[in-house]
């Protein structure tokens, strides 16, 4: 056969089934070594359980300002993390230290005056710190308490080592209450900090409220359209041009009421047959041009809402004037031009004139007033570009408006929060469980993680020795071997006689499982003994009494 | 591999897997020198402990029995003799006094269970094994026995450690290598190849012994279902099952 020969999986099974206890003996001997490890190096676990709160948030209404600032990463890194890395961090590690006075201890100040005599601008006090703060990194852990909970709130395990009980219960201890201490001084800066946030915006908002509320009506008064002797046509002063209106058509007609009595008059004095002389000259057409504009100008300032004022009362005797100027001049002609007619006639041709004249007057003032009215229904019907713009603008001043509002709120929560951290009422994170004296020196998750890293490696050894031994042998495994290295042809392989002894003596034969069962007996008689010799402290009430408390 | 007490006739049976390897090796054997009529076979190995005493002691009880061939054993080995434990006999007198002249050819060879057995065992424990070799006396009983057997199978001592084998060698008509799976090492091997290179010619075959427990999975009888596997352990663990009514040397009862 050339090339390679296939892969035969009964040949391997074979293979592993003879070397099974070769195989075994890595794996137990790690785990051994795993369980003296954990024997020697014992260590007291002391755990604590504390809640942890959602963080404080702003309000939603400002979350367009903040929620730029936020990496999308923070909020979904998960609580556990976060307390791990906080636990973990040199600031609050150095507290830790610093507390129970882990620096000053007789083995790291040994240690760090050694290590200082080799190093060159790092003081004693440095080294024994960084020392301390090694130590206890690698003593304090942070885990989840069961599933991830779907509330606000996440159970979290820290968890402390020590080399006595006593020692792991204080550390333990310390870790969670500065836990609590730092998280209530960061809840209180940060809650000033959002309090001083808002008021620096609230003024910033306020005057951006206020123009656009000016934006918004300058443009509802363009759009509108003209504005009316600098009166602004709004629905209000439609309104007032509407009843200014009617009270001019009132007048009106009480004066073509008086016409007519004044023209019946005539014909009683000068005959039915009489005529009324033209009474027009340049002086009364000048006044008659002053008494229009006096009326108008009456009529807008009832717009301006002027009335009662001494505007409307000036306005009204500068027209009686103007009436009375035009009366008189009116009777002036009449007189030069009456002829025949009698001095009442004459009066009630030029009464007639003047009541002509007003008609005329107000009928210029009612149009004014309509052409106002037209212009507020024709500003009503704008275009839609300009009812976006409008819509726009009134979005604009509504968002600063709820803006302004939300920071005013948000300036009172901080100010609330700010309170209620002073005085303690609440806190984000809260001890559920304190720590208590372990009774153990074996955690389980130290056991679990250094028991499965040496079956792990022990594993892995295995393989590595089982294809050392069968790629590696150099017995005699073939016949074909056997020719090649005798250079003669193989007569025949005999079998084992079954009821004989294997070849070879005992030890030979069985060293595999030999050690395995010395590594077995060593271990548990080490452990035994050590076990004996280090027993953990018994629970007493007298000692959960005190825990408790 | 044997073990004191015990010996091959305990619970020996043709149906066993080792004796049916054993009658195949002697075909082969019988067929490979038929023609050149070579009938005294030399049985070594590289070093100790691998097996080479009880395959001889097999090939020349599976020739007697079996094949019905007229087969003497010597036990050629001085240092550390053991076909008179495997027979379950005593070593004296055996070759060691032939060699000497103490003792005839008739009185060092003897009778065993089976009738067409003989064997010359290795005789007490000489002082000094090297010295106790005598290569003309040895070549004469070679050349004695060649002509009053079938077949002839004689044990020697590893190659490797000892010269005798090599000498030997020289008298006989083939030499059998035999090594053990998963143990010996292959260098040696070479090495054995090497010493007996004055004696090539006459390396008729080498045997593999401990063939289940280190050759491939297609060299041990269990994974065919050997039949007679059964059986066989069972009349192991009853007791021996060859018999003679009347034994030279012993004071059991065997039947033949």
């Amino acid at each position: 056969m050339n090339g390679s020969s296939p892969l035969d999986l009964r040949e391997i099974l074979w293979k592993v089934r003879h070397l099974l206890w070769v195989a075994l003996l890595p794996i137990v001997t790690a785990a051994c070594a795993g369980l003296l490890y954990l024997v020697i190096t014992r260590q007291y676990e002391a755990a604590a359980t504390v809640s942890v709160g959602e963080q404080t948030s702003v309000s939603p209404a400002l979350e367009p300002l903040v929620g730029d600032q936020r990496g999308p990463a923070e909020s979904s890194t998960p609580t556990v993390i976060q307390i791990d890395n906080r636990l973990h961090s040199r600031s609050f590690l150095t507290s830790i230290v610093n507390q129970l006075g882990l620096a000053h201890t007789r083995e790291i100040r040994l240690r760090a005056a050694e290590e200082a005599q080799h190093l060159e601008g790092v003081t004693t006090d440095e080294l024994a710190l960084r020392r301390a703060i090694s130590v206890v990194s690698r003593r304090i852990f942070a885990s989840p308490v069961g599933p991830p909970a779907r509330s606000s709130v996440t159970l979290v395990r820290i968890s402390a080592l020590g080399d006595d009980p006593a020692t792991a219960r204080q550390l333990a201890t310390t870790v969670v209450n500065t836990l609590v201490q730092e998280n209530a001084v960061t809840a209180r800066e940060q809650a000033r900090a959002r309090g001083a946030f808002s008021a620096d915006q609230i003024k910033i908002y306020e005057e951006k409220l206020r123009q656009s509320e000016n934006a918004l009506r300058q443009f509802e008064e363009s759009v509108i359209g003209s504005q009316l002797a600098d009166v602004p046509v709004n629905a209000q002063n439609a309104d007032l041009a509407r009843e200014t209106v009617r009270t001019t058509d009132e007048e009106m007609n009480q004066i073509r009421e008086r016409l007519r009595t004044e023209q019946l008059q005539l014909r009683g004095l000068a005959g039915v047959d009489a005529t009324i002389p033209n009474l027009e000259n340049g002086n009364t057409r000048a006044l008659e041009a002053r008494l229009k504009e006096l009326e108008v100008n009456l009529g807008v300032a009832d717009l301006r809402g002027a009335a009662g004022t001494g505007d409307i009362s000036a306005q009204k005797l500068r027209i009686g004037a103007t009436r009375q100027a035009l009366f008189a001049a009116y009777r002036d002609l009449a007189s030069a031009r009456g002829g025949l007619l009698s001095d009442d006639a004459r009066d009630l041709v030029a009464g007639i004139a003047l009541d002509r004249s007003e008609l005329r007057s107000l009928r210029e003032k009612k149009d004014r007033m309509n052409a106002y009215i037209q212009s507020y229904s024709r500003g009503m019907q704008r275009s839609p570009r300009d009812q976006m713009e409008e819509q726009r603008l009134k979005d604009e001043a509504q968002r600063n408006r709820d803006l302004l509002t939300a920071l005013q709120r948000e300036a009172t929560s901080s100010h609330l929060s700010e309170a209620i951290q002073e005085s303690q009422l609440g806190f984000q994170v809260e001890v559920v469980e304190p720590a208590l004296i372990p009774l153990t020196p074996y955690p389980t998750q130290r056991l679990i993680k250094i028991l499965s890293s040496a079956l792990l490696l022990g594993a892995f050894l295995s393989v590595i020795v089982v294809i050392g031994m069968v790629r590696y042998n150099a017995s005699l495994c073939s016949l074909e071997t056997a020719e090649e290295a005798l250079q003669v042809k193989a007569l025949g392989a005999i079998p084992r006689i079954e009821a004989w002894s294997p070849p070879g003596t005992f030890l030979s034969r069985n060293w595999a499982p030999v050690s395995l069962a010395i590594v077995i007996l060593a271990t548990a008689a080490f452990c035994v003994v050590n076990g004996s010799d280090h027993r953990g402290p018994v629970a007493t009430g007298h000692d959960a009494t005190t825990q408790q408390q | 591999m044997a073990r004191a007490g015990r010996n091959l006739f305990t619970g020996f049976s043709l149906d066993a897997p080792y004796v049916t390897e054993t009658r195949r090796i002697l075909q082969t054997l019988g067929r490979r020198t038929q023609d050149s009529g070579q009938r005294v076979f030399m049985v070594t190995s590289a070093a100790r402990g691998e097996g080479k005493s009880t395959i001889c002691a097999l090939l020349s009880i599976v020739a007697a029995k079996a094949l019905g061939r007229n087969t003497l054993l010597i036990d050629a080995d001085l240092r550390r003799p053991t076909i008179h434990h495997l027979l379950g006999m005593s070593p004296r007198p055996g070759l060691f006094e032939f060699l000497e002249g103490r003792v005839s050819f008739d009185t060092a060879m003897r009778p065993t269970l089976l009738p067409k057995l003989s064997v010359i065992s290795s005789g007490a424990h000489p002082a000094r094994p090297g010295e106790a070799y005598r290569d003309e006396t040895f070549a004469a009983l070679v050349k004695r026995v060649r002509g009053a057997f079938d077949l002839v199978f004689i044990d020697s001592a590893p190659v490797v450690p000892v010269v005798e084998p090599l000498l030997m060698a020289e008298h006989v008509d083939g030499v059998i290598a035999v090594v053990m799976a998963g143990k010996t090492p292959v260098p040696l091997v070479r090495r054995m190849r090497d010493i007996l290179t004055p004696a090539a010619q006459k390396l008729v075959g080498v045997i593999v012994n401990n063939a289940s427990s280190q050759l491939p999975y297609y060299y041990d009888y269990r994974y065919y279902g050997y039949p007679g596997q059964e059986a066989h352990s069972r009349r192991a663990r009853q007791g021996p099952t060859i018999h003679s009514d009347s034994h030279p040397s012993g004071s059991r009862a065997y039947k033949l």
